[in-house]
């Protein structure tokens, strides 16, 4: 047994049992039963919704603006708010003043306003039940809710700020490809220097899990197991010790180690090299995970090594990539494209609801597109420096179910400029919606408020973007080849499975035998175990419990 | 880099009120020597509590993680929002249009002053030892 420790200093713990209260409002996301189990804070308690207050009369289909009850709280703050350095607004107020005000928020804001059925908020005796209906209940092409994206957070908890790339946890990124029973939750990358990938403990790429904290991972059926299996996966502060059994690739024996949480720097960017094919041809390849403040100088410095060497084609691996900065994605796509095929053009167009066509309703800004960025935009370089480009008519992207947001804006804006995408991997997570959290008497809402949509005006991937040889299709069809997430080697090999088929593709333009992607599963041999494509990966703090209970699964 | 300096410069003359913090506001009554980025020297538990003191002020008191190697690479510290995850575990806002909150650290003279960025005000960190920090590769 080998145990780590890593001396990071912890300047405020946020408090843990924030974090598993957090997880109320929302409804879209998944399958949480049994989990998160508890309300969002601020809401319920002994009031009625039917309580009287400064509310008016429901009427359907009536509503008054929402600053008629911004503020009127069942429990008013006191103090400076730090977002504004200003006393808090609040005021004494009742539930039904609250949930009024979520009524016609949403009214105003939501993206698809007039797709909510009005309902009586005196019916409702939380603010988190309320504001779960406040949503449309309608379905993508693929039968998924159209709206998968609508939570609540406590704003004290949103509000506090991390370092940069600096959050809790042992530096891996755990992939669960099955959470519930028989569960399979593999390593799907590891930082650099982190706890995990100290040389005793070695957890590379693929390895397995079988047991945290005594429970067994793969077959623990009851909600303390479950719990305990969360807290060792994903511990919430520096300083937790937690015992994993795990099996290696290949190897037949399990081991045991012992990982101590610390406060860990993650490296959005790395693994940048070029590849020399068989043909010839120099191809670069990135592992781009975040898109975190940070990356910026990276992807600076990862371009300019990639355009000093001269490629001709890019392999960009966001099969793990969640988004992040808009910005961040806009100079990728530029460092890829260039300027001849960008300059003027339109990365990302905001879109509101139709009430809102030309201003932003929430900065009151004009709204222009956002072009492709060629110089820094200072998140964590000198702002306004010329960006490196490899200047391609194409690109190679690696994606699975992880990649959203942000990740795939740069697929949607460079085929909005007529560049060449070729995916690789598994279907896209379809978000190409986004928000801007909104505090209220405490709770911070999270509820859709516009769409993105590229130079061609096209947005519409609720679906993701899926591998055009996909055998049961999903999102919109891409050119490229449906492979499953391979394991077995680490990234940037070119004999992984994804960047192997990717080179494949780039030198005879053909597609691995058999197309996985969304069908059922094919199996790739992971030590004694078989494992199947499709997983998420799990990568941070605040990461929402994820292991399930069978009885959960949805 | 220059812009910036410049532009603190043109700040000279300001006197920012630090909230009756122990680290006082940084005023130009007096004549000021050259700025340069700065990074911190071997950083012990009085500068990190007062690094801690300062930003809480700066952002509003709320809560702040920073490792305990902060500002001792780079001069710059970049702060960002907690960022949760939805229980697919993907980034509830995957699409982020603000800003990271950056502070910027610099030797004037024998001082060490923290620079927030968005705002321009400005501390002098007194449990601080820094030095220039290195040209960047």
């Amino acid at each position: 047994m080998t145990v780590f420790h890593s001396a990071r200093f912890f300047l405020a713990a946020i408090p843990a049992t924030a974090l598993l209260c957090s997880c109320g409002g929302g409804g879209g996301g998944g399958a949480t039963a049994g989990l998160s189990g508890t309300g969002t804070p601020g809401s319920g308690g002994p009031s009625s919704a039917g309580g009287g207050g400064g509310g008016t009369a429901w009427v359907q289909g009536q509503f008054s603006p929402e600053s008629t009850f911004a503020a009127q709280c069942v429990a008013p703050r006191t103090g400076t708010d730090p977002a504004t350095s200003k006393p808090y607004p609040d005021v004494q107020g009742t539930l039904l003043d609250e949930l009024n005000w979520l009524r016609s928020w949403t009214n105003d804001l939501y993206l698809w306003y007039s797709e909510v059925q009005d309902q009586n908020p005196a019916n409702f005796t939380t603010d988190a039940a309320y504001f779960a209906v406040l949503k449309t209940t309608a379905t993508t092409a693929s039968g998924s809710p159209k709206d998968k994206f609508h939570f609540t957070y406590p704003t004290a908890t949103w509000e506090a700020l991390s370092q940069t790339g600096v959050q809790a946890g042992y530096g891996v990124d755990f992939v669960v490809l099955a959470a519930t029973p028989p569960r399979n939750v593999l390593v799907g990358y590891t930082e650099p220097l982190a706890p995990s990938t100290n040389l005793a403990a070695n957890l590379a790429r693929g390895v397995k899990v079988l047991s945290v904290d005594g429970v067994d991972l793969v077959n623990a059926t009851d909600q303390a197991s479950v719990n305990t299996l969360n807290a060792g996966l994903t511990p919430q502060s520096v300083g937790e010790s937690h015992v994993f059994s795990v099996l290696d690739v290949g190897a037949i024996t399990p081991r045991t180690v012992t990982l101590i949480s610390a406060d860990v720097t993650v490296t959005p960017v790395q693994n940048v090299h070029t590849i020399t094919t068989p043909g010839g041809s120099l191809v670069g390849y990135m592992l781009f995970n975040d898109h975190l403040a940070t990356a910026e100088g990276e992807l600076v410095k990862a371009f300019t090594q990639l355009q000093t060497a001269g490629i001709t084609d890019l392999v960009l691996d966001i099969r793990y990539n969640g988004g992040g900065y808009l910005d961040i994605a806009s100079e990728v796509a530029y460092m890829i494209a260039g300027p001849s095929r960008t300059s003027g053009q339109t990365f990302e167009l905001t879109k509101f609801n139709s009430k809102h066509p030309t201003v932003d309703p929430v900065t009151g800004a004009t709204i222009t597109p956002l072009g492709f960025h060629a110089t820094t935009q200072g998140l964590s370089t000198t702002s306004g420096q010329p960006l490196p480009t490899v200047n391609l008519a194409r690109v190679f992207v690696l994606t699975g179910p992880s990649t959203c947001s942000a990740s795939e804006s740069i697929i949607n804006s460079l085929r909005g400029v007529n560049v060449q995408v070729i995916q690789v991997g598994s279907t896209t997570c379809g978000k190409p919606y986004g928000f801007y959290p909104t505090d209220n008497c405490g709770v911070t809402y999270f509820s859709i408020q516009f769409q993105g949509v590229n130079a061609m005006g096209f947005g519409d991937y609720p679906d993701g973007f899926t591998p055009s040889n996909t055998v049961t299709a999903q999102g919109v069809s891409v050119p490229g080849c449906s492979v499953a997430d391979d394991f077995t080697h680490a990234l940037g090999d070119s004999a992984e499975g994804l960047l192997a088929s990717a080179l494949g593709y780039q030198a005879n333009g053909v597609c691995p035998a058999a197309p996985s992607g969304s069908a059922p599963p094919p199996m790739l041999a992971v030590g004694a175990h078989e494992v199947s494509l499709g997983g998420q990966a799990i990568k941070s703090l605040w990461q929402q419990n994820r292991i399930q209970r069978r009885s959960t699964a949805q | 880099m220059t812009g910036r300096l410049a532009a603190v410069s043109q700040r000279v003359g300001l006197c920012v009120f630090a909230f009756g913090l122990q680290a006082m506001p940084a005023c130009a009554a007096r004549p000021e020597s050259a700025r340069t980025p700065a990074v911190l020297v071997s950083p012990g538990a009085a500068t990190r509590a007062e690094l801690e003191r300062v930003i809480r002020r700066a952002i509003g008191d709320v809560a702040v993680t920073f490792a305990d190697d902060a500002l001792t690479a780079s001069s710059t510290l970049s702060l960002e929002h907690a960022r949760p995850r939805d229980p697919a575990g993907r980034l509830l806002n995957g699409r982020e249009l603000t800003r990271p909150e950056r502070f910027e650290l610099f030797k004037q003279g024998s001082r060490c002053v923290l620079v927030q960025s968005r705002t321009g005000r400005e501390w002098t960190l007194h449990h601080t030892q820094c030095v220039a920090a290195p040209a960047p590769p």
